[in-house]
């Protein structure tokens, strides 16, 4: 691991920053849905610098970044507090498995709309019995008449009311082992057997929904990676949403340290000696994460596949923002039961950090099983 | 033990009685001439602390649990527990109270025929007689379900076979109660059977486990090479071992939590007084809340802790339901807080945590010994999951 930079890193790194230092979009409105058409427009703005799709082949869009690239510019948008932009799911995770699996008419037809912001994407693969245990999914979907009917229940959806595209995993062979049966789609969300449900959350917003799909239509040519390869399809991109947000995560996390570091100044905190210890133990452990997630980039760039140290950095940022916002409410005192201060959205917020994206158990276990070699307990 | 079907009333005195302040001044005023510096001793010339149980086995504190028909204090478990958290409190160290008088005290008192509590309960009951208790096998640690250790009957005499260890204060005792398998006549295994065994008896041997500092007793694996005995060293009789065992289990958690506690409390009490004597720029270091807080949250913790224990021991004592639980809640809390109490009270310390005058490196091995022993800090855990919130058994 080399933690210097090349002089075009260096060159790529002062660019990016001064071209965030003129383009920044400011904080989002209050408004939801001005908020999201906020971060349509950022994306749009990206995508034009050609910022957006920023890992992305060339000839897709993208830019064909390195990873070292991709990590500055996780930094960089988290140091300049920049919003994410619309489509992350899209350009995260359904536009690398268009790229990876999908074949040349689907690569024409679907990317480039995820990268300008016009066409958003959501992610179907939870299911109320099907969390942590993805592979046990129950929605079907069989073969009528060419297209594909499907019938099912997806749980914590983000930007299912906005999405036009679901990356949609169902089973399609019943009879077949768990892992073998399941096929990824690319589903139309525009369509009365599609009802989205808010789920309205402690924060008192509603970032996630509920789908009902009831005899939804899919045509046969928006299965990605052939009928059955669903399991090995969605995993992917599993594993590349863990490995390229570490530094990024790190990145954000090193400006709420900032933030809570001028909270506790304003709040003239600094000199109680149990803040002051908590404050530098939230120093060395944001140092821990920004040297993992290095570490698994590293890794990444040695064997070409994203490492267990991904489940590290998650579950590592989990605990880290918990702790970070939880010291912060603190300082509030009796305010940080008012909702007056970003603080406490954030406080109430960080409390999914240890169940989203993977859960701090089930990262766990992996842990165990893949760098400490332990058995398999399932 | 109440043979009625009525709910025993189990009474936990939450202001200590005459009587328990008595017992404890007295215990710590005998223990503070028995301190680190004669366990050192003791230890350093291979021998047992003697003279510490021999002076309060005299006073009749290391029978107090036990029934007295057999000429114990008849005043149960919690007064047990009461002298083992003094003696740790003072400083000294006797870990043959964890194993005679609760243990094998408590199964003989339960169990014992009426010859058996004449010759074996009267002498543990004085102090006068010493059985350590063994166990664990290398290839039957936790799970006892494994245990390989055989007794054979041969006509009116069994033979006795196979290899215990970690088996504690075995240099000090007279006698060793071992559970053992029957062997069958197709030569498998049966249920367990508990038989008492001389320590100098023909075909037993032993060896002592080399281990850092933990107090003055040792620990040892013990081999038994055919040992003969008479149907009357079983308690309990041939097969009939399980629950006797089982009755000696809560009081040795009992006990374990209860000299975890006492050790906790000396930590403290050391912390404390150095924090407040100790001077750096111009303050004591107590001052500090980077120094006081770590201490007062683990005094917090004790406090729990023993509370716990002292409920566990009434509702052993009371033969209620969720004596079980309450002794491994107890176990688990006091080891977890004598280990944080130690070790805060070490980092309070400096530099000076780690020399022998200031005496608490002494505790270390001892209260970190409680997370492992009687019973670990998993195996209580999956206890809890297991019976007390009905989640699904994991082994």
């Amino acid at each position: 691991m080399d933690l210097t930079l090349s002089p075009s890193e260096e060159a790529f790194r002062d660019e990016l920053r001064a071209w965030l230092a003129d383009n920044h979009p400011g904080e989002d409105p209050p408004d939801d849905d001005a908020a999201f058409e906020h971060r349509r427009v950022w994306q749009k703005r990206l995508h034009e610098a050609g910022y957006a799709g920023f890992s992305w082949p060339k000839e897709f869009g993208g830019r064909g970044a390195t990873l070292v690239e991709q990590a500055l510019f996780g930094e960089e948008m988290a140091r300049a507090k920049a919003p994410q932009p619309v489509n992350v799911l899209g350009m995260v995770m359904g536009g690398p498995v268009v790229i990876a699996h999908g074949d040349d008419t689907q690569k024409e037809r679907f990317l480039r709309p995820i990268l300008s912001g016009d066409e958003i994407w959501c992610q179907g693969f939870s299911e109320p019995e099907s969390g942590s245990d993805l592979a046990s999914l129950k929605t079907r979907a069989v073969k009528s008449n060419g297209e594909w009917v499907v019938t099912g229940q997806k749980v914590w959806t983000s930007y299912a009311h906005k999405a036009k595209w679901c990356m949609l995993v169902a089973r399609t062979d019943p009879d077949a082992q768990k892992h073998a049966g399941l096929t990824y789609f690319i589903m139309d969300m525009d369509q009365e057997a599609v009802q989205v449900r808010p789920l309205r959350q402690i924060t008192g917003e509603a970032e996630f929904n509920e789908l009902f799909i009831e005899e939804a239509r899919i045509p046969d040519e928006n299965v990605v990676g052939g009928v059955g390869n669903g399991w090995s399809v969605a995993i992917t991109t599993l594993m590349h949403e863990r490995a390229g947000l570490g530094a990024s995560a790190a990145a954000g996390m090193r400006v709420a340290l900032a933030e809570l570091s001028e909270l506790a100044h304003e709040r003239g905190v600094t000199g109680d000696p149990v803040v002051r210890q908590k404050l530098a133990q939230l120093t060395i452990e944001v140092e821990l994460l920004r040297l993992n997630a290095w570490r698994g980039l590293t890794a990444i760039m040695k064997t070409g596949v994203p490492g267990p140290e991904g489940s590290v950095v998650k579950w590592q940022w989990g605990e880290l923002n918990q702790s970070l916002t939880e010291l912060a409410v603190d300082i509030l005192g009796e305010d940080g039961a008012l909702w007056d201060s970003p603080w406490t959205y954030r406080f109430l917020r960080a409390r999914a950090n240890s169940i989203e994206g993977g859960t701090t158990e089930i990262l766990k276990n992996i842990v165990a099983e893949r760098v400490l070699g332990l058995p398999k307990l399932r | 033990m109440s043979s009625t079907t009525e709910t025993p009333s189990g009474s936990l005195a939450l202001v200590p009685t005459h009587e328990e302040r008595m017992l404890r001044e007295t215990v710590a005023g005998i223990c503070r001439g028995y301190g680190p510096a004669y366990s050192r001793r003791k230890h350093a010339a291979g021998e047992p602390p003697t003279e510490l149980w021999d002076v309060l086995a005299e006073k009749g504190f290391l029978g107090v649990n036990l029934p007295e028909e057999w000429g114990g204090g008849g005043l149960g478990m919690s007064a047990l527990a009461a002298v083992g958290e003094e003696i740790t409190a003072a400083g000294s160290s006797l870990l043959l109270i964890v194993v005679s008088p609760a243990i094998v005290g408590s199964i003989l008192a339960r169990h014992g025929t009426a010859d058996q509590k004449d010759l074996w309960l009267r002498g543990i009951a004085a102090g006068t007689t010493k059985v350590a208790f063994a166990i664990t096998e290398p290839d039957a640690g936790t799970n006892s379900h494994n245990l390989s250790t055989s007794l054979e009957r041969q006509g009116d005499r069994f033979l006795l076979r196979g290899q215990k260890t970690y088996i504690s204060g075995v240099e000090h005792a007279d006698a060793v109660l071992v559970v053992a398998r029957s062997r069958l006549p197709d030569g498998t295994l049966g249920l367990p059977s508990l038989c008492l065994v001389d320590v100098d008896a023909p075909g037993f041997t032993r060896e002592k486990i080399p281990m850092p500092y933990i107090g003055p007793d040792h620990q040892w694996t013990l081999f038994f090479d055919g040992v003969e005995l008479d149907e009357e060293r079983l308690i309990g009789g041939e097969g009939g071992g399980l629950g006797p065992v089982f009755d000696g289990l809560n009081p040795e958690r009992i006990m374990g939590a209860a000299v975890a506690c006492g050790a906790g409390r000396r930590a403290l009490a050391r912390a404390s007084a150095y924090a407040n004597e100790r001077v750096v720029w111009g303050k004591p270091i107590g001052t500090h809340q980077g120094v006081a807080h770590p201490l007062a949250e683990a005094k917090i913790e004790l406090e729990l802790a023993r509370l716990m224990t002292q409920k566990a021991a009434a509702l052993y004592d009371a033969g209620a339901p969720g004596a079980g639980e309450a002794s491994n809640m107890a176990k688990f809390a006091a080891a977890e807080a004598a280990i944080k109490c130690v070790d805060r009270s070490i980092q309070a310390h400096g530099g000076n945590g780690f020399a022998l005058e200031y005496e608490l490196s002494d505790m270390w091995w001892g209260v970190r010994l409680t997370r492992t022993a009687p019973v670990s800090r998993e195996m209580i855990l999956n206890y809890v999951a297991e019976h007390s919130l009905g989640l699904p058994k994991s082994y």
